[in-house]
């Protein structure tokens, strides 16, 4: 019997792709964010909500956005206003390195201060695949259950923001928004919360505050 | 189903691991993957036998580690494991905590 130990990375692949991205994001000056949640949690409402406000502060922003098959997404945030390209990945559950390769062709980022990633609804693979961003944005919503968390550990443990979404609906549902920010806490100590609501308004500001502060980290890079 | 992506870059690093001439053919690969990988073993054996492979690789079985979570406290400079999804210092119960290990996700040998 014969042996070879090769000690690499799974992922290298992919993990090589990301870093390219990652250094032309350093060039251009472009923060990059990768927003994660479940189906249904408001990925796409929030992105909707935002370009008014992304606009009034001055900042150049795209979308992409990532769905296994329909382009409603993109359709969505074209009406809102935002330079939008869709990324269908198919049987993918979620955007990996080459997606983000591709779909950049079509975008000039050297005019772009934020590049919003809307990832596929789905709280597990996302959080595996590095796609060359500066950070996770984990949304999740308070209809999912205050023990996502516990479920879905590495989500929120990659994440630098966890968004709390739904709010509005506090007191309508079965929710301990305590119990939940204990759980998040549990897996990542440090991570800001922030709760908002996508529909009403509530907690935006503070979540553009949250881009705004870190855009010009990124500029002063 | 994130296995058949990983499965597919698994495939791919084999491949460029098999191509020299010594290298027979492929009884055992072993994997080290991280606890918080949440990686299902029997999918990524399916995945694995519908992938196109050489012919180095066609009888090679997975063998697939699966590694806890470690914890490094950053107050009392300790590291424990964490078997449940909780990550607190088993020995100051801090939750100001870095994780040191559970992501892994490595092909660590090959046998033949």
């Amino acid at each position: 019997m014969a042996f070879k130990v090769i000690k690499e990375n799974v992922l290298k692949s992919n993990d090589n792709i990301a870093s390219v991205i990652r250094e032309s994001m350093k060039k251009s000056k472009t923060l990059m964010i990768n927003i994660i949640s479940s189906p249904g949690a408001g990925k796409t409402t929030l992105i909707e909500k935002i370009p008014p406000m992304l606009k009034d502060a001055g900042i150049r922003f795209a979308v992409l956005t990532g769905d296994c098959f329909t382009t409603n997404d993109a359709t969505r945030i074209d009406k809102a206003g935002a330079e939008v390209v869709q990324i269908n990945t198919g049987n993918s559950c979620h955007i990996d390195a080459q997606f983000i390769r591709s779909a950049l062709s079509e975008i000039n980022m050297d005019s772009l201060d934020l590049l919003i990633v809307e990832n596929v609804g789905n709280l597990v693979c996302p959080a595996e695949f590095d796609i060359g961003e500066d950070c996770k944005i984990v949304i999740l919503s308070l209809p999912e259950g205050d023990d996502k968390p516990k479920k879905y550990p590495l989500v929120f443990t990659e994440s630098e923001l966890v968004l709390l979404n739904k709010v509005d609906l506090l007191g309508h549902l079965p929710f301990d928004i305590d119990e939940c920010i204990k759980n998040i806490q549990g897996v990542n100590s440090r991570v800001p919360i922030i709760k908002i609501s996508s529909l009403k308004g509530d907690g935006i500001d503070e979540f553009i505050g949250w881009i705004t502060k870190r855009i010009n980290i990124k500029k002063e890079k | 189903m994130h296995e058949l992506t990983i499965t597919k870059n698994l495939v791919s690093l084999l491949e460029d691991a098999v191509r020299p001439n010594d290298v027979g053919l492929v009884k055992t690969v072993h994997l080290e993957v991280g606890r918080l990988r949440y990686l299902v073993p029997e999918i990524m054996t399916t995945c694995f036998s519908q992938i196109e492979k050489s012919d180095k690789l066609k009888q090679a079985k997975l063998d697939l580690k699966v590694l806890p979570v470690k914890l490094r406290c950053s107050d009392c400079d300790k590291e424990s494991c964490a078997d449940e999804n909780n990550f607190t210092c088993s020995f100051c119960l801090s939750q100001n905590v870095d994780i040191i290990s559970g992501k892994e996700f490595i092909l660590k040998s090959i046998e033949w």
